[in-house]
């Protein structure tokens, strides 16, 4: 689904690249999860392959096709969907509302569709009481299932998330890994999470290490 | 869920805020109208000084040219001889669309023969003069009688130094008639009234009956002219046509004054006239003093409403884009976050735009409601500065005018009092822009939205430029 060809990227000095010929292909229905060092480079590749940013050099191409054709914006519309450490929702919001948000920006199948938003809280948790709440007013762990509801709400076929257990408690942990499995496992969509936590790598399906500017199958 | 709605969702999600912009925006506007309406009432009193101010230019022998050509031709004793106006010459230039009405004057002196001109008297003038000493009547070239022929006594006998009490005024269809207006005075001294008729004797001692058809009373302020002039009540009216056949001639005519539709066309009008004429002849002179009497206390207040609107706008774009851009920044997240959902960033310029938009309906009404009102008091202050110091300059320069007097007026006004009689038209005019008329209309009200927008779209791109050049990844890691 997502392959990387000589991908390589670096801030203001060529000489020091954060990584260099990465060449490694995610595909649809695996969890994988990116580990590696604090700045080492993990968030960056997450952007790139999320259309955030362009790479230095080498391509990011999703189903055969590079990324710059497709058009970053439309990338980021109709093919992935990202869920941040720090939840990133629309806080004016309630959880019902960021969810048909979300669902008519990326032009869903179901958009303004009310009741499937909240059927979708609902498998993940969130009853309607709390669905129709403004987001500030749940919990760490409810905000970040409603960010991954927000994912599964639109059609995109790969979802990326940076550090989405960073804030949460082990159990919330726990139910935010089992809704990623059931997104890559039922839905058949490539998730790929960066975390630095070694235990939540360890559920997921396949582990890809960052070390020393190469990307390693652990 | 549209930009439309988001932007609704965050306007009733975050009132403190939305109250925040609504309470500067409602300042800002509020000044901005003040400005407006105040602009819009002056250009409207402008537009009536116009109509009301009655400019006149006065086509007469060219006096100058006149001297000159007589102190060349060395005779002696000088004799000025003027050369009079041709009423046909007059009727041609009186076709310009700038010209509004026209009056032909015409004067001569006659001698009162079945009736007693009035005696004036006063301690510096040494014996009397005129008056019905028939001595000196006769002995003298100047009758005591000046019979002034107009075209129609309507402008004259309208103004604040003669007004019609009894019978009626001259008009065009007295013309070649010996129907006359006379003085109050001079019918109470004589027992005449309307309808009764009159006999004078002209310079070559021919006797004219004349028919009272009016009667107008000068007012208190007029006085003689100075030597040489007899009492204004001895002012007689009647038709420019008549005068001519007491004088023995046609179609002439000492000087013609042509009212003018719009005052600041006056010297469009002079160069136009000036093509019919002969200059080293004749001249025209303007006479648009109260017109640019109440011209500068009304430029002024345009000029300072107009001020008002510019630096109020200028400072309020300041202020809206600096809160705009604390705001923008606060919610580059959310930004970040609609971007990397594969929002198109005018959609997100648009949010905000709408967010501001709906601030605007309401700062507007909130404007339209005190706008009035501080209008209104911002006008009164501003008038009154402004009348205030152009009716001192103007009490100066009539001073300086009376101390000159003494020169007789154009076209057998009733004598003297120049200067009074235009302070007092300048004094009555000026105090109705007292009242300048400020009020919030439609097209008042559109020119304010029309500001708001445009500050509100200046505030917008200046705060969200530098957030939405950025990429998603850049805004949500700043």
């Amino acid at each position: 689904m997502i392959t990387t060809k000589n991908l390589a990227y670096w801030y203001d000095n060529a000489d020091e690249k954060l990584f260099e010929d990465i060449n490694l292909q995610f595909d649809a229905g695996k969890l994988y999860a990116i580990i590696g060092k604090s700045g080492s480079g993990k968030t960056t590749f997450l952007s790139l392959i999320a259309g955030l940013d362009t790479p230095k050099s080498g391509t990011v191409e999703f189903e055969g096709e590079e990324l710059k054709k497709i058009g970053l914006m439309n990338y980021r519309k109709k093919c992935v969907s990202m869920v941040f450490q720090s939840y990133n929702l629309l806080t004016y919001m309630s959880a019902l509302d960021n969810l048909l948000c979300a669902m008519a920006i990326t032009g869903a199948k179901h958009a303004g569709d009310k009741k499937y938003a909240l059927s979708l809280l609902d498998k993940i948790g969130i009853d309607e009481d709390n669905a129709k709440r403004k987001v500030t007013k749940l919990s760490g762990g409810q905000q970040q299932r409603v960010a991954i509801a927000r994912t599964m709400c639109c059609d995109s076929r790969f979802v990326v998330a940076d550090e989405p257990t960073g804030n949460l408690d082990e159990n919330s942990t726990n139910d935010v890994l089992e809704l990623f499995k059931q997104i890559a496992h039922e839905q058949n969509k490539c998730v790929v999470i960066v975390t630095h936590e070694f235990d939540v790598a360890q559920k997921c399906d396949s582990i890809i290490e960052l070390r020393q500017k190469k990307f390693e199958q652990v | 869920m549209n930009f439309i709605k988001r932007a609704f969702l965050n306007i009733k999600e975050k009132k403190g805020r939305s109250i925040l912009l609504l309470l500067v925006m409602s300042a800002i506007l509020l000044f901005v109208l003040s400005g407006i309406i105040i602009q819009n009432a002056a250009k409207s009193a402008i537009a009536t000084a116009k109509e009301s101010s009655n400019a006149t230019v006065t086509l007469t022998a060219n006096r100058e040219q006149a001297f000159k050509k007589t102190r060349k031709s060395k005779s002696k004793p000088t004799t000025l001889s003027l050369p009079s106006v041709s009423i046909a010459t007059a009727k041609k230039i009186a076709k310009s669309s700038y010209v509004k009405s026209y009056n032909v004057t015409n004067s001569t002196t006659v001698n009162a023969k079945s009736f007693t001109a009035i005696t004036t008297s006063s301690s510096n003038q040494g014996p009397s003069m005129g008056g019905n000493s028939k001595s000196q009547s006769s002995s003298s070239s100047q009758g005591d009688i000046t019979l002034s022929g107009v075209s129609s006594t309507s402008t004259i006998l309208s103004s604040s130094s003669a007004k019609l009490v009894s019978g009626r005024g001259l008009t065009v269809s007295d013309a070649d008639t010996n129907n006359v207006v006379i003085e109050k005075e001079l019918a109470k001294d004589n027992s005449l009234k309307v309808g009764s008729t009159i006999k004078v004797k002209d310079t070559n001692d021919k006797v004219r009956t004349l028919k009272v058809v009016g009667i107008y009373k000068a007012s208190n302020t007029a006085s003689t002219g100075g030597m040489g002039q007899s009492d204004p009540g001895n002012t007689i009216y009647t038709s420019a046509q008549y005068v001519n056949k007491v004088k023995g001639t046609t179609g002439k005519a000492e000087s013609v004054t042509f009212t003018m539709n719009n005052p600041a066309k006056a010297s469009t009008f002079i160069k136009q006239a000036k093509k019919l004429i002969s200059t080293s002849k004749f001249s025209l002179t303007t006479d648009d003093s109260t017109y640019q009497s109440l011209l500068t206390p009304l430029n002024n207040v345009k000029s300072f409403a107009n001020k008002i609107v510019w630096l109020v706008s200028i400072a309020g774009t300041i202020i809206l884009a600096l809160i705009v851009i604390l705001m923008i920044r606060e919610r580059r997240y959310e930004i970040g976050v609609l971007l990397s959902m594969g929002e198109k960033r005018w959609k997100v310029i648009s949010q905000f735009f709408t967010e501001m938009f709906v601030v605007l309906i309401f700062s507007t009404i909130i404007a339209v409601i005190g706008g009035g009102f501080v209008g209104n008091y911002m006008s009164k202050e501003l008038v009154s500065q402004s009348t205030s110091s152009t009716t001192s300059t103007m009490t100066v320069s009539s001073g300086q005018g009376q101390s000159q007097g003494g020169a007789p007026t154009q076209g057998g006004m009733p004598g003297g009092g120049g200067a009074t009689q235009q302070g007092q038209s300048v004094g009555s005019q000026q105090s109705s822009l007292s009242n300048l008329e400020v009020s919030v209309n439609m097209m008042s009200i559109f020119e304010l939205f029309g500001f708001g927008l445009i500050i509100i779209l200046i505030a917008i791109l200046a705060g969200t430029v530098n957030v939405l050049r950025l990429e998603p990844k850049k805004i949500l890691i700043l």
